[in-house]
C-alpha cells in the first residue's frame, strides 16, 4: 500500500531548514519505520532544484531521474524522482505544481509553511487531510506565525517550528490521534452573498 | 452685480461638491451599528435575479492576493457570475492572468482583461520614473473610466483585495464619482486572511474609500468599527 506525504513549501520563498528536517536520515527512517511512509512529495518552491538535489546526493549518494510519466502526474515539467533506503522510500521533489489538489488528495498528511494559500490549499481540499504547518523563523514576516498559532487555537491544523524534535511529535500527534483536529468550516456565508446583491444594486 | 451672481455661482458649484464629497467618501456617513456583523435581520432577502447584467471588476494583486480573490469569485459565483454578467479582470502580473484565464474558461460569462502596470521600476532616474508613474497612471484612469462606461446603469460592484495598486483605482472610481454627480462605485475591500491583528496599508487607506470593508477576523472590529465580519470568506 502506498502512504503518501506531501510537503509544501509555496511557489516562491524557499524553506530550506523545512526541507532539511523532512529528508534528514533522522525523519525519513522514522517516518518510514514507525508510521510506513513510501513516498514522500516536496514541493520546495521555484529555483531549488539545484540545492535539493545536493543535499539528497550529499546525504543518501542518489541521483535523480526525471519522466514524463511523472512530469504528467505531479504537474511539474521537471519532477525528480530518489530512491532512498533500498526502494523503501520515493522522494518526488517539484518546483512548483499545477495538480496541488490532485497531490492533496493523494496523501494521508500535508506538511505546508504557513503561507495562507498553501494552508487553504489543504484545509479546503475535498476531502480532510490531516494538516501540520511549519512556520518559518527566518521570515521578517511575523503574518505567518500569527495565523499559523490562530488557526491551531481554533484546532484546524497543530502548528510548529523547524525542530526535527518539533515535527516529529506533531506528527505522532496526527497519526495516533491524540490530537483531534476540528473541520474547517465552511466559506460560504450568506451574509456576506446578501452585501454582495446589495451593494451591487445601489 | 455681476460679480454677485458669480460668487454665489461659485458658492452653489462650492457646495454641490462638497456634498458630492461627503456622499461619496463613505467613512463621512456613519456607520451602522447594527450592521457590524452583517446580521441585519431588516435585510431585505434579495435573490441573484436582480443583479442580472451585473458588471463585476475584480483586481487580481498577485501572490496571495490573487489566490483570495480566485476563492471569494468561485465561492460566490452563484451570485457574481452568471451567464449575463460581464467580468472586468484588472490585472498586474502574468501569472495572476494565466490563473484567471484558466479558471474562466469554466465561466459562463463575458470575461474582460485589463493590464495595470505597477507604478514601481527599480533603477530608474527620477525623470524617467516620473514618466512612467504619469503614464501608469493615466493608463489605469482610461481602464477605470472603460470600465465605469459598462457600469452604467447596470447593477455594477467593485470587489477589492490589495495591494497597492487597489488605492490608485479606487482613487480614479471615486474621483469619476466625484465630477459625475450621478454614478456611484459599489466598491467591496476584504482584508486578506493574513491579516488577524493589524490591516495592510492599502487596508488602512482604503478603509476610508471603500463602500463597504470586510475584514477577516473579528479583533479587527475593535480598532476599524466601520468594518464588517463575516468570518473566513476564501
Amino acid at each position: 500500500m502506498n502512504k503518501r506525504l506531501f510537503v509544501t513549501c509555496g511557489a516562491t520563498v524557499p524553506f530550506s531548514q523545512l526541507i532539511k528536517c523532512i529528508i534528514s536520515p533522522e525523519f525519513v527512517k522514522w517516518a518510514v519505520k514507525k508510521f510506513h511512509y513510501t513516498e514522500f512529495v516536496i514541493q520546495y518552491g521555484i529555483g531549488y532544484t539545484e540545492p535539493f538535489t545536493k543535499a539528497i546526493h550529499e546525504l543518501y549518494g542518489e541521483v535523480p531521474t526525471t519522466s514524463l510519466q511523472n512530469n504528467v502526474l505531479f504537474g511539474c515539467p521537471q519532477a525528480q524522482e530518489y530512491k532512498l533506503l533500498d526502494g523503501k522510500l520515493v522522494i518526488h521533489g517539484l518546483e512548483y505544481s499545477t495538480k496541488i489538489q490532485d497531490l492533496i488528495e493523494d496523501s494521508s498528511l500535508v506538511i505546508s509553511h504557513a503561507g495562507t494559500g498553501s494552508i487553504l490549499d489543504t484545509l479546503r481540499n475535498k476531502t480532510v487531510k490531516p494538516l501540520i504547518v511549519v512556520v518559518n523563523n527566518t521570515l521578517m514576516d511575523n503574518h505567518q506565525e500569527q495565523i499559523a498559532s490562530r488557526f491551531q487555537e481554533m484546532g484546524y491544523i497543530i502548528a510548529c517550528h523547524t525542530q526535527t524534535s518539533e515535527l516529529t511529535a506533531a506528527l505522532t500527534a496526527v497519526e495516533e490521534g491524540s490530537i483531534a483536529l476540528t473541520p474547517f468550516p465552511h466559506s460560504h456565508n450568506d451574509h456576506f452573498a446578501q452585501l454582495l446583491i446589495t451593494t451591487s444594486l445601489h | 452685480m455681476n460679480w454677485v451672481v458669480l460668487g454665489s455661482l461659485l458658492l452653489f458649484i462650492a457646495s454641490v461638491y462638497t456634498l458630492r464629497l461627503i456622499l461619496i467618501i463613505p467613512c463621512f456617513t456613519a456607520a451602522s451599528e447594527s450592521n457590524k456583523d452583517g446580521k441585519d435581520s431588516s435585510l431585505l432577502k434579495l435573490k441573484q435575479e436582480d443583479v442580472r447584467g451585473l458588471q463585476l471588476f475584480i483586481f487580481l494583486g498577485s501572490g496571495g492576493h490573487t489566490g483570495e480573490m480566485l476563492r471569494l469569485l468561485q465561492n460566490y459565483k452563484n451570485i457574481l457570475l452568471n451567464k449575463d454578467t460581464t467580468l472586468h479582470v484588472g490585472y498586474s502580473d502574468n501569472e495572476s492572468l494565466k490563473k484567471m484565464k484558466k479558471l474562466s474558461d469554466a465561466f459562463e460569462c463575458k470575461v474582460k482583461f485589463y493590464e495595470f502596470k505597477k507604478a514601481r521600476e527599480v533603477g530608474a532616474n527620477v525623470k524617467s520614473s516620473l514618466k512612467t508613474i504619469i503614464v501608469t497612471l493615466l493608463a489605469s484612469l482610461m481602464h477605470v473610466v472603460n470600465i465605469k462606461l459598462h457600469m452604467l446603469n447596470k447593477p455594477h460592484l467593485v470587489l477589492l483585495n490589495g495591494p497597492g495598486t487597489c488605492c490608485i483605482i479606487t482613487t480614479w472610481f471615486k474621483l469619476i464619482d466625484l465630477l459625475c454627480l450621478f454614478t456611484s462605485s459599489n466598491i467591496i475591500y476584504v482584508e486578506s486572511l493574513a491579516r488577524i491583528k493589524t490591516l495592510s496599508l492599502t487596508g488602512k487607506i482604503l478603509y476610508w474609500l471603500a463602500d463597504e470593508f470586510v475584514v477577516q477576523w473579528k479583533d479587527l472590529q475593535t480598532p476599524y468599527p466601520r468594518s464588517k465580519h463575516f468570518g473566513i470568506l476564501v
